[in-house]
């Protein structure tokens, strides 16, 4: 059985019938479930304290409901998540797909993919690199509603007194992270 | 009608054991396979589409048995394994069911056709077929009646 689904999984991406991609890497923290598109890496949740199920609902809903468990497709991206939680990547070469966010969001996202590895901004400067220099407020919640955590890294982003603010994925595994990149926390 | 289409996998992880167990029967086991891949991308093909996710399960068998009869139509319909059938799904068909029966089964009406193979190979409930050949359950219990009516005649 496990053989015929995986045939059909590879027969499925060959013909362009597969629209999302996932599944599950190992961290430090535990399970990660990611996601590609043939644009590419779409989505990463964080550990699977969250429903996985949810998430998989909902890239049906938001991406196609051709959501397949397809692990080859993300070898490359399981790859670099190992190198880095290792400690051996700093910058990560994925193509990404950003269709699960937009708007000001979208503009604070990929201010926060450009912070360098080991570095940190403030809220107020990703708000400004999005175009609003006042949207503090908004900045947080773009952090919050980052669709692909880690790869892009809204660890690196603190308050503007130095304070850790929020992680979506815990303040424990956001100071893991950035003493990864070898930042001094707290 | 808008419903959020649960994702493709749910159907695998639920059905791919089912789908592979009628296959079997059908076709025999060394042209399950085959079936199989092409019941399953004909599913990945139509999915996005689909506007009613209340059987899927139904709709899922109901691919499978197309696909069971193209492939005999494709091998000159010849009669299908039953025996088979029931050692791997534990389904019982009727007594009466027997080699070649299969045969007459494939010479049946669509309507009494689907009927009957959904019912005996897929063992589904009239409340699924009805579903899975877009009918009342009424009208599905009849097109079995009549189906099976029919064979017990061509067999008496």
């Amino acid at each position: 059985m496990k053989a015929s689904i995986e045939t059909l999984t590879e027969r499925a991406a060959a013909e362009g019938l597969l629209d999302v991609a996932y599944a599950t890497v190992d961290s430090p923290f535990g399970p990660l479930l990611v996601a590609n598109t043939r644009k590419g890496l779409v989505k990463i949740s964080f550990p699977l304290v969250y429903d996985g199920e949810e998430t998989l609902e909902e890239l049906a809903s938001r991406i196609s409901p051709r959501v397949l468990e397809a692990p080859a497709q993300l070898d490359d991206v399981r790859r670099q998540l190992d190198l880095y939680f290792e400690g051996r990547l700093h910058e990560f070469d994925l193509a990404l797909d950003w269709r699960l966010t937009g708007g000001f969001r979208r503009r604070a996202q990929r201010a926060i993919s450009r912070i360098p590895y080991g570095r940190t901004r403030s809220y107020t400067e990703i708000a400004r690199s999005a175009g609003n220099e006042r949207a503090v407020r908004a900045a947080g919640t773009a952090c919050g509603a980052n669709p692909i955590p880690i790869v892009v890294p809204c660890h690196r982003v603190l308050r503007s007194g130095g304070g850790l603010g929020g992680y979506g994925g815990g303040l424990p595994m956001k100071e893991a992270l950035l003493r990864l990149e070898g930042v001094a926390v707290g | 009608m808008v419903t959020a289409l649960p994702p493709f996998q749910a159907l695998l992880d639920d059905h791919a054991a089912d789908v592979m167990a009628v296959l079997r029967g059908a076709v025999g086991r060394a042209d399950a396979e085959d079936c199989f891949q092409e019941t399953f991308l004909a599913a990945l093909r139509a999915y996005p589409k689909l506007d009613d996710d209340r059987n899927l399960r139904g709709w899922l068998l109901t691919i499978a048995h197309r696909k069971a009869i193209d492939h005999h139509r494709a091998n000159g319909r010849r009669p299908l394994p039953v025996a088979e059938l029931d050692e791997l799904t534990g389904m019982t068909a009727e007594p009466e069911l027997d080699d070649g029966i299969w045969a007459l089964v494939g010479a049946l009406p669509p309507k009494q056709r689907a009927a009957v193979a959904l019912r005996y190979a897929c063992d589904l409930p009239h409340a699924d077929i009805a579903a899975a050949l877009g009918c009342s359950p009424d009208a599905a219990r009849r097109s079995l009646h009549e189906g099976i009516k029919r064979l017990r005649k061509e067999l008496a």
